[in-house]
């Protein structure tokens, strides 16, 4: 009798250890695999042009396998890589690149924006799906016949935190007016960014300045850029590719720019995954 | 009766220990299930736990040709995966049968070393059943966790456990070894100290 008491105890805490288990699992599901929010800058020339980050639960049957966008007939992406795994998804990265023997000869055009992309799947179907905001510089005409930039690259880093720094050398005397991108307002406090002069010696002389900065022929001029994005907001989810154009204007009035890459991709962590997978499946209520 | 007992014996070590190269297991658990059937079938009748552990060794046996055709039971310890329902459904249900077949095994062995009063051998049994219940009863509990968790977070506790419940089923294959010396078979003749059985043990 004491036996069989044992045994039932025993049989009734497995079943709620699964049946707890079980709900818990359901619970932590996305409804439905998908794209997260991307807010890109990309020049439509030939180079590497942008990373989507696609997240799907870990028993999708049917896998994203590459996709496209209509618009840009020369996107071209590699072999789906995975980005990031965690308990119950997985998160994959698309990296995009423009095929230069794609890219038709065009004069300076107004950009585009797209929303959705094409994406392909392993079952061989395929589906729009909203991809946030995509916008696609075409100011340079192609092939470009630019006279020779007065501003060089020299060096450049970035690292695993969200921030880099890129380093040009002056070659004419330029003054920098200030940095731009599209998601600068957005971001606000959440993107940090200072431009630094340096001596002919590389020497940080001058210290941080705000622009307008005049910098003399020889010089060196450093932008250090950050993402600060708390890890519980929203926007900790979504990947961001920032075009910082550096703007210059030189003593004869012209306009010239360099531009800095910057990329925020997420790494969530589990908690900030099972905000994300909650805000979903209250959504699809 | 000493035959049966090996029979089982060495299907419990078939079953236990994997030998495989290139993923092909030179010690297929099938034919572990198989023996461990024959073994119990050929029991002295009347044992309702020999029947109980036929019939898991029956639904093990089952189970491991499933597997020979490719349904997935048991995840890799060492893959970061999180194995799916299913898999760890099937993986329950086997350790469950392994459960039954063990407690059928160690209670059969009880109750016929009790019958011939050896007492040893009794207290060692239910030891056994003792031993592996608890540790059965463990991992049934927490393998539904690996539901929401990825391999590598709880391979520590994993090994620990699969190193316990493997000492804990060579005890019982050690067990099953001493009930084939020390019960003696329905044709034994009966010497006095139970040892002389009349079936001759080839496998020794």
């Amino acid at each position: 009798m004491k036996a069989k008491v044992v045994y039932l105890v025993v049989f009734a805490l497995v079943l709620v250890s699964w049946a707890g288990n079980y709900a818990y699992h359901r619970a932590s599901q996305l409804p439905e695999a998908g794209f997260l929010r991307h807010n890109i800058e990309t020049s439509y020339i030939p180079s590497v042009a942008f990373d989507l980050l696609y997240i799907a639960n870990k028993n999708d049957k049917r896998k994203l396998v590459s996709a496209r966008v209509d618009e840009l007939p020369a996107l071209r992406f590699f072999l789906i890589q995975t980005h990031q795994e965690m308990r119950h998804q997985t998160l994959y990265l698309l990296r995009g690149h423009y095929e230069e023997s794609l890219i038709e000869s065009r004069e300076a055009l107004a950009p585009i924006t797209i929303h959705k992309i094409m994406a392909q799947f392993s079952d061989g179907t395929e589906s729009e799906e909203d991809i946030g905001e995509i916008i696609v510089y075409r100011d340079d005409a192609w092939p470009i016949h630019a006279e020779k930039s007065p501003i060089q690259m020299s060096s450049t880093s970035g690292s695993s935190d969200h921030k880099g720094s890129v380093t040009v050398r002056i070659t004419r005397p330029l003054t920098l007016t200030g940095v731009s991108s599209r998601w600068l307002e957005k971001l606000g406090d959440s993107f940090h960014y200072e431009t630094v002069p340096k001596s002919n010696r590389g020497l940080p002389s001058e210290g941080t300045e705000a622009p307008p900065v005049t910098v003399k022929r020889g010089q060196s001029l450093t932008l250090n850029y950050q993402f600060r994005i708390p890890r519980e907001s929203k926007q900790a989810m979504e990947v961001y590719n920032l075009l910082l154009r550096e703007n210059f204007k030189e003593p004869d009035g012209q306009d010239v720019s360099y531009t800095v890459f910057a990329h925020y991709l997420p790494y969530p962590t589990e908690s900030q995954m099972r905000a994300y997978v909650r805000e979903k499946r209250r959504q699809a209520k | 009766m000493r035959m049966n007992y090996s029979r089982i014996a060495w299907g419990l070590g078939l079953e236990l220990i994997d030998f495989r190269i290139g993923g092909f297991d030179l010690l297929p658990d099938v034919l572990g299930y198989f023996l461990i059937m024959l073994g119990l079938s050929r029991m002295t009748p009347g044992h309702r736990c020999f029947q109980l552990a036929r019939g898991a060794a029956g639904v093990l046996l089952v189970g491991s040709v499933l597997q020979l055709l490719g349904i997935q039971a048991g995840f890799s310890l060492t893959s970061n995966e999180t194995p799916n329902i299913d898999v760890l459904a099937l993986t329950g249900i086997i350790i469950a049968a392994e459960l039954v077949m063990v407690f059928g095994i160690c209670g059969g062995i009880r109750a016929s070393a009790l019958g011939k009063g050896k007492w040893a051998l009794a207290k060692s049994a239910r030891d056994g059943w003792y031993i592996i219940f608890v540790l059965g009863t463990v991992i049934s509990l927490l393998l539904p966790f690996q539901l929401n968790r990825t391999t590598s977070e709880g391979i520590g506790v994993a090994f620990i456990l699969t190193a316990v419940f493997f000492i804990a089923n060579l005890w019982v294959i050690f067990l099953v070894r001493r009930a084939g010396r020390e019960l003696p078979g329905r044709r034994s003749g009966g010497g006095p100290d139970g040892n002389l059985g009349g079936t001759i043990d080839i496998t020794g």
